[in-house]
């Protein structure tokens, strides 16, 4: 079996201010494998950012443990501890304008390295590297504002490369991008999984989640599913109750099949919905 | 019936200086009332300017815009009653509320229009009943409330000043699945309530096709395509070409045309996409 | 619109003066607005607005963004060529041109106001050629940040003061694009900021005010998450990529900047036309 990367059991969050708290995670028991592609689907308002924030170690659990890289972090951790745990754990944001820190795209890069105390070639050739990965290296020179939604969300990524941490948690980054900043964004998701990276990823859209090897629904603070596309969007009282909906491809198929035609509904996107389309048509024609 | 028109419109940002660029370029579309009609293209494309052109925000360089008939330019210093006439909500505009309380906010539409204190009471509690919020959010702070709920509340603001025209720049960007079928149920009963005109802005093809009456598609600035959503749907390679991505329900059918198999890829819905496959499913032989 | 306003305006092409160390140009433009002090007879004037012509052309600057740049300053120049018309203080070898009434002009009048005038644009065209539109703004941070790097060692907040200048150059466009968005919402909701009088215009502001802060303080507070988590740690230990160093052309312009006063008083001394 693969390493566990992230485990959680029992773990509790809330969060205090002023005179109030409120309690946004309840008893999350969880695993993560290292090199897996999880994504995290539910309502706005689920818990699941918060847990995103928690993984990251920007909320503290109020109970329940946590262990990251089979360290246990807990009140005893100290802040050296912490800081190589996050070393390891690099995030992704909603907004990319508000994760830059640096006008010049190569010099926002350089941040996350520059923070490490890494010698200066060392930071440059990982810079070059991360702006290779992500597509954005003839742009290393421009500045911020001069780049697509996509593009600066492509450069914070390469901004988390550069600490060549081992998981990768994108939290809705894609929800303010349009079709084509998304494809650009998922293709570099993607891209990063087939590196043998750990992700999760945290959004709104069915159809990034399909990609997935594994996917959690939350609701109310609750893992309330956990299993693979498949499983998850045959499941339709499931993406009813959770406030979700099946990609079009599954939903035509699903139709196709309620209507008497003997078809795998098993088609998460055009691609295979049309090959299962065809496949279904084919077997009725020979018989 | 056109209750606002483009005739000829270009618009240009940074007019003489190296940075000078044409937002719009010689556009034309006919908005018809009571209509739902979405405005589609890339970030980029001109869709964003063409609203705060009907509403007057921005002056055209040169064309006319014209609402009930009207130049909007006819008479610049009642620019201001345009903005009324054509209620514009800007993408996230939950970030725009600024005042103590959320009736307050909404009120601040309608104390501008000049209107009497119970006109405007009653302009408020009739726009929260459209977008769904309950009474008691009246009183709240705007920075105690939930994402969604500031969001209904910034649309409520506009709605409040009863434009006859309601211009929705991507109003349900960031809302999960249900949130945003939930908004646009809403948007749909306004409109049949209130009989105005709707005019989403969006980059969602698979959203605008199950909501619009009419799609204009804008590219590079100039109008691409404009009709009926079938008329649209119906060039949807094209629409490809242009990069804009299609509703999945679409491109399956093109993809299982590319097979050979003989189907209309005018189909943009999921059950129409349904009854276009079941077709070849009790056809039969005219498989290539 | 806000958006045109370009900061620092910078011009992003590739000519000699660009290249130059961003220190040297600040201690340049220093010694440029010093030599121009130095200046005293009208070849001396004359040279230095040559020197001025002659940066404007190796820069690869457009003569037009220049002027333009110098079309606000008009005001403060016609007021200043007056005032030195007028309040000339003559010396008994000064050349009265016109008297009447309470108002004498001399010819030393004239030429003093022309000297200030030569001098006022040598330095606006001086110090914008070689710092402003020929320098980024986070090259001249940088600069800035490795020339008060030994104060760092007593304790100052070197490295905290330029975090906040390359933060506060990374988000003022996107403050202004923000101002830009909140104000033609409000305007959407039927605000006016043309009209009326002060307070009612003041008043109108406050709907744009508080949206630009609430929406700055969140953008500050995900910053601060985002930088966190990206392991920031403040300047300690910190590394950086690029380090700043001087390349012999460096010095050969501070010599040849620097040698700008030397020729001054050269000028001064054998060519003393016209000293007032």
């Amino acid at each position: 079996m693969a390493e566990t990367v992230i485990k959680t059991e029992n773990l509790n969050f809330q969060y205090d201010s002023d005179n109030k708290t409120k309690q946004v995670l309840f008893d999350i028991s969880l695993e993560i494998e290292k090199g897996s592609f999880v994504c995290i689907l539910g309502r706005n308002g689920s818990g699941k950012s918060t847990l995103a924030k928690v993984f990251s170690l920007v909320n503290k659990p109020t109970s329940g443990t946590l262990e990251l890289f089979g360290n246990q972090f807990d009140d005893k951790t100290t802040e050296d501890q912490e800081y190589e745990i996050r070393k390891k754990i690099g995030m992704v944001f909603q907004n990319p304008d508000n994760q830059m820190v640096a006008t010049i795209v190569e010099e926002d890069v350089a941040f996350g390295p520059e923070n490490l105390g890494l010698e200066p070639t060392e930071i440059r050739r990982r810079v070059d590297e991360a702006l290779d990965i992500v597509g954005m290296k003839e742009f290393s020179k421009h500045s911020s504002s001069q780049l697509s939604g996509g593009q600066k969300q492509r450069v914070a990524i390469a901004g988390i490369i550069a600490l060549s941490p081992e998981v990768i948690i994108f939290d809705e980054s894609t929800a303010m991008l349009d079709p084509i900043g998304r494809r650009e964004v998922m293709q570099t998701i993607t891209k990063l999984a087939k590196m043998g990276k750990t992700i999760i990823l945290i959004t709104h859209h069915m159809d990034e989640a399909v990609n997935a090897d594994r996917i959690l629904i939350l609701s109310n603070g609750r893992i309330s599913a956990d299993g693979t596309p498949k499983e998850i969007f045959s499941n339709d009282k499931l993406i009813e109750e959770t406030g979700l909906e099946l990609p079009q491809s599954k939903k035509i198929l699903n139709m196709l099949s309620e209507k008497g035609i003997e078809i795998d509904t098993n088609g998460l996107d055009p691609h295979n919905a049309a090959l299962n389309i065809a496949e279904a048509l084919k077997k009725r024609r020979a018989q | 019936m056109t209750i606002a028109e483009f005739k000829n419109v270009s618009y240009v940002y940074s007019k003489d200086t190296p940075f000078e660029k044409a937002a719009v370029n010689d556009v034309n579309i006919q908005f018809e009332q009571g209509k739902i009609t979405g405005i589609i293209g890339h970030t980029g494309s001109g869709k964003s300017t063409l609203s705060q052109l009907l509403n007057g925000l921005l002056k055209v360089s040169s064309g006319e815009v014209y609402v009930n008939d009207k130049n909007i330019w006819s008479e610049p210093k009642k620019i201001r009653e345009v903005r009324f006439k054509v209620g514009l909500v800007f993408q996230y505009p939950e970030y725009q509320l600024f005042d103590e309380t959320i009736r307050k906010d909404i009120s601040f539409g309608p104390k501008n229009m000049g209107l009497s204190a119970e006109e405007i009471n009653e302009r408020v509690i009739e726009s929260i009943k459209f977008v769904g919020l309950p009474e008691d959010v009246l009183d709240m702070s705007p920075f105690d409330i939930s994402g969604g709920q500031k969001r209904r509340a910034a649309i409520a603001g506009i709605m409040a000043m009863r434009p006859e025209i309601l211009v929705l720049d991507e109003p349900a960007a960031g809302l999960d699945p249900s949130g945003k079928r939930e908004i646009f149920e809403r948007l749909r009963k306004y409109k049949d309530d209130t009989k105005s005109t709707l005019i989403i802005i969006s980059h969602s093809m698979e959203d605008m096709a199950e909501f619009c009456d009419n799609i204009v598609v804008m590219s590079d600035s100039r109008v691409f395509l404009s009709g009926s959503v079938e008329e649209v749907f119906s060039h949807s390679s094209e629409l490809t070409s242009v990069g804009l991505m299609v509703p999945q329900a679409t491109q399956i059918l093109m993809e299982l045309k590319e097979m050979g198999y003989d189907v209309d890829t005018g189909a943009y819905t999921s059950t129409d996409a349904v009854s276009q496959i079941m077709k070849l499913f009790e056809g039969g032989d005219d498989h290539a | 619109m806000l958006k045109d306003i370009t900061l620092g305006q910078y011009f992003p092409i590739d000519s000699p003066i660009h290249k130059i160390d961003p220190r040297m140009k600040l201690i340049t433009a220093i010694v440029y607005i010093v030599s121009v002090f130095f200046a005293r007879s009208a070849v001396a004037y004359g040279f230095m607005l040559l020197t001025a012509i002659l940066l404007v052309i190796v820069s690869r600057i457009p003569i037009k963004t220049i002027l333009k740049s110098l079309k606000p300053l008009i005001f403060i120049v016609v007021i200043t060529g007056i005032i030195n018309i007028f309040w000339y203080q003559p010396k008994d070898s000064s050349t009265l041109l016109v008297s009447f009434w309470i108002i004498n002009i001399y010819l030393e009048g004239i030429i003093s106001a022309v000297y200030m005038l030569t001098r006022i644009a040598c330095i606006i065209i001086g110090t914008s050629v070689i710092l402003t539109y020929t320098t980024s703004p986070i090259a001249l941070t940088d600069g800035l940040e490795q020339m008060l790097a030994p104060l760092g060692k007593l304790h100052l907040p070197v490295h905290e003061f330029s975090m906040m200048m390359t933060i506060a150059m990374r988000f003022i466009p996107t403050i202004v694009e923000e101002t830009d968005k909140i104000m033609a919402a409000q305007k959407a909701r039927g605000s006016d900021f043309s009209t009326g009088n002060i307070i009612r215009r003041i008043k109108a502001i406050i709907p744009i005010l508080i949206p630009l802060f609430v929406s700055s303080f969140r953008r500050a507070d995900e910053l601060a998450i985002a930088m966190e988590c990206r392991c920031y740690r403040g300047g300690e230990g910190r590394t950086k990529m690029t380090k700043l160093k001087f390349k012999y052309y460096d010095f050969l312009w501070l010599v040849l900047v620097a040698s700008l006063i030397a020729v001054m008083i050269v000028i001064n001394t054998y060519l003393p036309f016209y000293i007032v």
